[in-house]
């Protein structure tokens, strides 16, 4: 019995022993830390901030790592920066359209420009902005790491890395100001978690263009700089697009500035490509950075699969049942995705005699009168075939041996030198001599065109013809004062077939709704 | 589905019984088959018109497929195939095989420790274990509809390179240099092979000392309790793909995929229990919790609570009444608690970068040309994610009132409780300010909610007779909730939309607003004609602007019912008994998605002839405003039978020695409500779900020796 006790009391001692003891040891195992091996808590090796430069480039064109998305969005797919873009630039205007063929919420609200701020594509475009330049931020807190670390970056790379992250955020902040007019101004001095300051355009407009020409400046030549690396050829181009701009964003007018910013291009990259068409089609990287293609947004069908850019607008502006022969002329697999198609009033401001013309018309009615099924006998809306599949030494798979693929080989033609000319021109019409007419002629030259007057239609449907389908088009027509007012409308504009005048606050997208708290509400929604 | 199970209880006592041990440990084996989850949807969208098989036979193992504008014939190729129109739900049904293995061990030891000096103090551990390991093996046919839909992925396959190593490599076809091509995607109809493994493990200790005693001189009786607990979470897994006939036979698809979560939780807790002349009893509680979940900052959380009660029934003032009254107890309490529970969520305070191709270094579908200087080729991507380091324990205070009633000595039982419930920093999955954070949505604490409730309990035996009895259980509660405040926006108009709808991708039906119920609809009001059909297009102008916009959108009506009863009943006769149960919510509305997103005649161009649903108005073209119709907001309420039981007992068959009841029992035999959805019971308030909860018939006999 004694002995018991003693026994007892010392199992009681070794429990309260044990107790003390793992107490604090259980208070520490709160501190879990991740162990994932798809996850790290710190950069540690150069190669990883490369990666991390990787993803800083990616958000322009990927859905998300390991197959997720980037934000959360319904559709991780349709949440690729480069698609929200087009929808916003394109859907809204006279060169694209979606049916009723597909049941996407609030698409036929950017086919007619009647959205409201619950429209979850503008939800979704104002969070990939925004993300992108987040992203950027980050990369600019923790880049300096990189020079401490095992497999060093050197210290010019990181200065160059730092200038096109910059670069970046001022290619996303030139959308939030075009697309919405109002944005939260956020630079890597802010912490994250914090809301940041609310801007307008015309505020916010002197700050990004004032980092991004210290950027430019740092940023190598595009024939010194690594592919899917943004060249200072690219970044003048941006620079020239937002002076192009100016008098929208901010009511005074920068032509003299977007002269010099593209002759600043022509220094080292002046000749367009031979042929328009193989611009667009899954060779054309080997125009992207020293060629006619100053920033190419990567895609590659094994690789960096994109369901936005040209995979969206090659399979997803095919349908099948129109024509199940072009998929091998494509260089699609499947049956097509049957989503854009070609407004009348494209189709119709290029002849069919222009290179341009890359519209696949054979029993299609070129109106959108059936916005229902797209598909034969009864198809209303041009296909548009500019976007293809296939290398342009076997355009047409002739030979038949091309692979038909799911994702696009083609990079993004964010901004292309047939645009810089077209500036050009454009700064030539707002009387700053520089040739602009000259280029005006060039672009149409390699089309087959004769030479026409330089006046402001003629500069607007040239726009058109060279550019539909880049993304472009909303700002170009704000611009030349024709999105918004009935001076101009075309099919579906305003909700209307016929078309009808929309009020002029649609210059700019609402707010969306879940971002109104902080950012405010625009004029007139 | 196959089960077996083991178990072993020990429950030995040592040192005179001061010491108890409790030790028990059980295995389960689980064989699970599942069929594929898209396959109801399929069935619902296929035009039931179309046979099974096509009779011409076909490449799609003969069933019945769409391929371009119409349906496979003998001679249509299988990456023809319509990805836009819905498969054979047949061939998904007996071309997709997915099998799981589970095993599982769980186990606990506890120690029950009487101290020697003190018998009334006693120390209490207790280990436990919940060990789980799951394979599970998905083989989709070749040639099946969904082989040739989904194609194969082959971005690159194991090879063997220069130095005699397992390396990635790309299958090239041809001469690359001239015209050759990398494999990507091909649509050859290959069978699938894919495999998961998940390993789950949980551990937990607890330790408390318990001090109890009755101190009869003072009329008091102390019960003591302080103590620890700790728990860890694990969940790890893996899973790879591979093609398993055909050319490309034994290739891996896709990369195999690996992860782990981990979760600590730890709680250190205390409670007294004070009992005064058995009349007066109290219990003050108090639990600090922590939660690897959140930051240093706020990973504690601390949770008192009181509760009081009275007998009155034991007062000597009650003496008069005790004939009819047995029991009389009032009870009152208040208390905190807290959630720290995010789901799937387990670092969502700290920056944390995610790697491409799950860490391994082979580059994935989704990586980039090389930003390496001379490098080449492509790398994997590194995101940083979005995280809230402000993230912290949701907490819910709660007050109550209670009467506990006893009459005719206890024939009659019941309770009355009213409560109060006030959360503080509610958890959930919300939209963040523009341009704050690494990503747009994340785990926040978005405001304030507030909960009113009664509830009403009565069991009682109306009728005892030597050869009929009745009893009868009956409990209502009422409740009441509401949005009290938005951390993100003080603007009386604010709310944060919730409840994605299937009927366009990106729509919510729901929204949290200030003033009203937490997933309340946010609507368009319909506009009717004479005859009370929906007029299409039109809502009302509510704001009176002379357009139809989102701000005329309104808050109408919420998920939760307001009113919940349950009635259940056992009749016994002689040796017959019989039992039902019925149960009702009152209040609780849902959004017809089905309905929605399936009766416009432009949405149904997929799904040929879904949009026939009887007695439904067919609507042209809803649009984004008419699928967010209050038209398809439906009052669920409903009055549903969960079982009926009907049983006759023999109870002394041979000799007493055998005691055998016979019976039938029907599960959820019938439903009576408005709602022309499947089911009104809907917890989302969203009605995506096209399977209907089964009608179980069971028959059975119990003998017992």
């Amino acid at each position: 019995m004694i002995i018991n006790k003693i026994k007892s009391i010392s199992i009681a001692c070794v429990a309260t022993f044990a107790l003390g003891a793992s107490v604090t040891s259980c208070v520490d195992d709160l501190d879990v830390t991740p162990k994932n091996p798809s996850n790290l808590t710190d950069l540690t090796n150069g190669d990883e901030y490369y990666q991390f430069l990787a993803q800083v480039y990616g958000g322009l064109t990927l859905s998300g790592v390991n197959g997720g998305s980037d934000i959360t969005v319904d559709d991780p797919g349709a949440g690729v920066y480069t698609r929200q873009l087009w929808n916003l630039q394109e859907l809204p205007t006279d060169e694209a359209f979606i049916g009723k063929n597909w049941n996407d919420a609030g698409l036929d609200e950017l086919d007619y420009a009647t959205w409201s701020s619950d429209n979850h594509w503008l939800y979704e475009a104002m969070s990939r902005f925004t993300f992108q330049v987040n992203i950027c931020n980050e990369f600019l807190r923790k880049v300096d790491g990189a020079s401490s670390v095992e497999n060093p970056v050197s210290a010019e790379e990181i200065a160059r890395m730092k200038c096109e992250a910059r670069t970046l955020r001022a290619l996303s902040y030139y959308h939030i100001m075009d697309c919405f007019g109002v944005g939260p101004y956020v630079t890597e001095d802010h912490a994250i978690g914090t809301v940041p300051p609310t801007m307008k355009r015309e505020e916010m407009f002197p700050l990004v263009v004032e980092d991004l020409k210290e950027a430019v400046q740092g940023l190598p030549l595009a024939k010194d700089q690594v592919y899917g690396r943004v060249s200072r050829e690219a970044g003048y181009m941006l620079l020239a697009k937002l002076y192009l701009n100016a008098e929208v964003y901010t009511g005074t007018p920068m032509w003299t500035e977007c002269a010099q910013a593209c002759q600043e291009i022509l220094k080292t990259n002046n000749t367009l490509a031979p042929e328009y068409k193989y611009l667009f089609c899954g060779s054309n990287d080997k125009y992207v950075g020293t060629g006619e293609i100053l920033w190419g947004v990567p895609q590659d069908n094994s690789y960096t699969q994109s369901y936005g850019g040209t995979t969206y607008l090659g399979m997803g502006a095919y349908n099948v049942s129109i024509d199940e022969n072009l998929q091998k002329r494509l260089g699609i697999s499947g049956t097509g995705w049957g989503g854009p198609r070609v407004r009348p009033e494209l189709a119709n401001v290029i002849s069919r005699a222009d290179k341009r013309y890359l519209f696949y018309t054979e029993g299609l009615a070129n109106n959108l009168s059936n916005i229902g099924d797209w598909e034969l006998p009864g198809g209303s809306g041009y296909m548009c075939i500019k976007y293809v599949y296939t290398n342009e030494s076997d355009y047409y798979n002739e030979s038949g041996a091309v692979s038909l693929n799911t994702f696009n080989n083609a990079d993004w033609p964010l901004f292309r030198l047939a645009d810089t000319f077209l500036m050009l021109a454009e700064c030539q019409l707002h009387g700053v001599q520089c040739n602009g007419k000259n280029y005006f002629d060039l672009v149409r030259q390699r089309a087959g065109l004769d030479p026409v007057d330089l006046t402001a239609d003629n500069l607007l449907d040239e726009r058109a013809r060279e550019l539909y389908w880049e993304g472009h088009r909303r700002s170009d027509l704000i611009r030349f004062g024709k999105f918004t007012g009935s001076s101009y409308v075309w099919s579906w504009k305003g909700g209307i077939e016929a078309g009808q005048g929309i009020d002029s606050f649609r210059n700019l997208f609402a707010v969306p709704t879940q971002y109104t708290n902080t950012l405010g509400q625009n004029a007139g929604y | 589905m196959d089960r077996v199970t083991v178990g072993i209880n020990l429950s030995p006592k040592f040192f005179d019984g001061l010491l108890s041990i409790n030790a028990n440990v059980r295995g389960a084996y689980l064989k699970n088959r599942y069929h594929k989850g898209e396959t109801l949807g399929n069935a619902v969208s296929f035009n039931p018109t179309l046979p099974v098989y096509n009779p011409e036979g076909n490449v799609f193992n003969n069933y019945t497929t769409y391929v371009g504008t119409g349906v496979a014939g003998p001679n249509s190729k299988g990456d023809q195939i319509n990805t836009l129109k819905a498969l054979n739900p047949v061939s998904l049904l007996n071309d997709y095989r997915s099998v799981s293995d589970v095993y599982q061990s769980i186990g606990n030891i506890q120690f029950d420790l009487a101290m020697p000096f003190l018998p009334d103090l006693h120390a209490n551990l207790n280990l436990g274990y919940d060990i789980s390991k799951s394979n599970v093996n998905n083989n989709t046919a070749a040639n099946s509809p969904q082989a040739w839909k989904d194609g194969s992925d082959l971005p690159y396959i194991k090879g063997v390179g220069a130095d005699g190593n397992e390396v990635d490599m790309l299958v090239p076809v041809g001469d690359i240099a001239n015209g050759g091509y990398f494999i990507k995607n091909t649509k050859d109809g290959a069978g699938r092979y894919s495999y998961e493994h998940q390993v789950k493990a949980n551990l937990l200790l607890d330790f408390y000392l318990n001090y109890k005693h009755n101190f009869e001189e003072a009329y008091s009786n102390l019960d003591v309790t302080a103590g620890y607990s700790w728990q860890s979470f694990r969940w790890q897994g893996k899973s790879f793909s591979n093609i398993n006939s055909g050319e490309y036979e034994g290739f891996q698809g896709y990369a195999t995929s690996n992860y782990r979560n981990d979760l600590a939780l730890v709680s250190f807790f205390g409670r007294v229990n004070y009992t005064f002349m058995d009349k007066y009893l109290a219990t003050v509680t108090v639990r600090g919790d922590g939660t690897s979940r959140f930051s240093k900052d706020h990973r504690w959380g601390t949770f008192p609570s009181v509760a009081l009660g009275w007998r009155v029934i034991d007062e000597d003032f009650m003496e008069p009444i005790r004939n009819v009254f047995s029991e009389l107890k009032l009870r009152g309490g208040w208390g905190i608690t807290g959630q720290q529970d995010i789901g799937d969520n387990y670092f969502p305070y700290l920056p944390i970068y995610t790697i491409g191709n799950n860490g391994n270094p082979t580059p994935n579908t989704t990586a980039y040309p090389s930003t390496k200087p001379g490098q080449g080729g492509f790398i994997n991507v590194i995101k940083p994610n979005g995280y809230n380091s402000d993230l912290k324990w949701e907490e819910t205070t709660t007050w109550n009132l209670g009467l506990d009633f006893g009459l005719f000595n206890n024939r009659v039982n019941g309770s009355f409780d009213f409560y109060k419930r006030k959360t503080k920093d509610l958890l959930t999955w919300s939209t963040v300010a523009a341009g704050s954070n690494l990503t747009n949505a994340m785990n926040t604490n978005i405001g304030d909610l507030e909960n009113t409730g009664i509830e009403f309990n009565v069991n009682a035996r109306p009728i005892v007779t030597q050869d009929f009895t009745w009893t009868t259980d009956f409990n209502i509660s009422w409740n009441k909730n509401k949005i009290t405040k938005l951390t993100a926006g003080d603007d009386p108009d604010y709310f944060i939309a919730t409840g994605g709808i299937s009927a366009g991708t990106g729509t919510n039906i729901q929204a949290h607003k200030v003033g009203y119920p937490a997933y309340s609809f946010y609507v368009y009001q319909q506009v009717y004609d004479v005859n009370g059909d929906p007029i299409e297009g039109q809502y009302v102008d509510r704001n009176g602007d002379g357009q139809i916009t989102e701000a005329d959108k309104y808050m109408y009506h919420s998920r939760d019912p307001k009113v919940v009863f349950t009635w259940s009943n056992t009749f016994n006769y002689k040796n017959w008994d019989f039992g039902i149960v019925l149960r009702a919510n009152i209040g609780n509305w849902v959004y017809n998605d089905f309905e929605a997103a399936n009766t416009s005649i432009s949405a149904t161009q997929s799904a040929p002839l879904s949009n026939l649903m009887s007695g439904r108005h067919l609507f042209q073209d809803l649009g984004v405003q008419g699928v967010q119709s209050d038209y398809f907001v439906r009052n669920a309420s409903f009055l549903r039978c969960d079982n009926i039981t009907v049983g006759y007992t023999w109870p002394g068959l041979l000799n007493d020695a055998l005691r055998l009841r016979v019976y039938g029992a029907v599960q959820n035999p019938f439903v009576i409500t408005k709602y022309n959805g499947l089911d009104p019971e809907v917890f989302s308030g969203i009605d995506r779900e096209v399977y209907p909860r089964p009608i179980t018939v069971s028959f059975g006999v119990v003998a017992q020796f």
